[in-house]
């Protein structure tokens, strides 16, 4: 049986060097999932529009569904599972627990990940700015109201309600 | 959603060596960019390369430069960067704006304007800017560097000018005619990951007595490529714009298009909205319009 080219890949997860041998067909969405089993990172509409997919690269949100596990060669990667610091909760992961923006949870990690980079990036947004960059992460539970709050109580806005 | 069927993968380090896998197997391989687009295609099944050369190892294709002769930008430069950009924003309104239309931010940090030029969409929302403002497009090939004006790079529907092996490498784009004021308006269906369904970029110069000196009409995604409406545009020269020639305009405008019936929209609908954006986009710029 003839076996499919495979080519060396090294990553660096949450802090972690892993050296890899993919096929070229597979996602980093795949890798992260099945050779690592880091499941945080979740398949929704595979077609990069869900982002519940996503994790962080060099600082950028990354919709790993459409992002080949070669394309990431030599890069840092942060998934949800390398957010938190031993023990410790990263503040959004702690407000969303707080302000009850999560339901099955299933878009979660997308959206943490995500808003994790836009804090980093632009420490206190307008609201309509949290909802613009955060247009790429869909949920279907929670009518997005409760995660908007949780966003701006990290980025110190306080709650609107 | 399927999974992407198998090819073989290779990501230079080079320009050069990027040309020399492309020389090497030709119609075989496709270039990979951001593959926001491409990948999302394969795994569709509409484009099914036997190879892959990914640029994103090839430094030299990302940035954006000033220059004596306006802005050179990378064509892996992704459009998040574009759309935020302090030397685009201020030479390149329409560009600016247009690439912050696409997608989403996450999208927009990986996904690259010479993709979205490539991938030729008819609705490209990059497109339509870089044709108001006479771009030209840079390529390598075997022959060496060409430029190709960016009015002749669009053949069709996913269809370039660049010959086998050429790979894009850079957008020249020139200033704004001066005192001109510009703006990309688009329109869409609810979701912005969605292909805008109409988008017009627009340019406008008005002399001191109030006459249009100098305008360009930009369309994506009414024609089988990006276009001009140039008979939209030779109606305003040299008129003062007022309500009734905006009408005027925006309405040549739409006879100008001749988009299709699909998913998205009848033809019809289409045509009213080409005449609805360029009627916002004169009115917009005009009522601001400062005599100098």
């Amino acid at each position: 049986m003839k076996r499919s080219k495979t080519y060396p890949l090294r990553l660096k997860v949450n802090g972690v060097v892993h050296k890899l041998r993919v096929q070229a067909h597979r996602t980093l969405l795949e890798v992260l999932r099945e050779d690592l089993g880091l499941t945080g990172a979740k398949e929704g509409c595979g077609r990069g529009e869900c982002g519940s997919c996503t994790v962080i690269i060099g600082g950028r949100p990354v919709k790993s569904c459409i992002f080949l596990a070669l394309q990431a060669e030599g890069e840092a990667i942060t998934t949800i599972e390398g957010l938190a610091q031993e023990k410790t909760l990263d503040p959004l992961q702690r407000a969303f627990i707080d302000h009850g923006a999560i339901q099955c949870g299933f878009c979660t990690p997308g959206m943490i990940l995500t808003a994790r980079t836009l804090l980093a990036g632009r420490a206190t947004p307008r609201e309509e700015e949290i909802r613009d960059y955060l247009s790429g992460n869909l949920c279907r539970c929670t009518g997005y109201q409760k995660i908007v709050q949780a966003i701006q109580a990290v980025a110190g806005e306080g709650e609107k309600k | 959603m399927s999974k992407i069927p198998r090819f073989e993968f290779f990501a230079p380090k080079s320009i050069k060596e990027a040309l020399n896998a492309s020389a090497k197997w030709g119609g075989d391989a496709k270039l990979l960019a951001g593959g926001t687009d491409l990948l999302v295609q394969m795994k569709q099944g509409t484009i099914r390369p036997k190879r892959l050369i990914s640029l994103h190892r090839v430094r030299e294709l990302n940035g954006i430069e000033r220059m004596d002769s306006g802005l050179k930008i990378g064509a892996m430069t992704p459009l998040w960067d574009v759309e935020h950009s302090a030397v685009v924003r201020e030479q390149s309104v329409p560009l600016a704006m247009a690439a912050s239309e696409i997608g989403s931010p996450a999208i927009r940090q990986v996904a690259t304007i010479g993709g979205n030029l490539c991938n030729a969409s008819p609705a490209a929302d990059t497109a339509p800017s870089l044709l108001v403002s006479e771009a030209e497009l840079s390529s390598q090939g075997k022959e060496g560097e060409r430029r190709i004006p960016v009015a002749d790079f669009f053949r069709g529907p996913a269809q370039t000018s660049l010959g086998a092996g050429e790979i894009l490498t850079s957008i020249f784009l020139p200033p704004l005619p001066s005192m001109s004021r510009s703006l990309y308006l688009r329109l869409g269906r609810k979701s912005k990951a969605d292909l805008a369904l109409v988008g017009m970029a627009l340019v406008l110069a008005v002399d001191s007595d109030g006459k249009v000196k100098e305008i360009r009409i930009g369309l994506g995604g009414v024609a089988p490529t990006p276009i001009r409406a140039k008979k939209a545009e030779e109606l305003a020269r040299d008129k003062v714009l007022d309500s009734s020639w905006i009408e005027k305009v925006a309405q040549q405008a739409s006879e100008d298009s001749q988009p299709i019936s699909d998913i998205r929209g009848s033809a019809d609908y289409k045509k009213a909205m080409v005449a609805a954006l360029v009627l916002k986009g004169l009115r917009q710029l005009s009522s601001l319009e400062e005599r100098p």
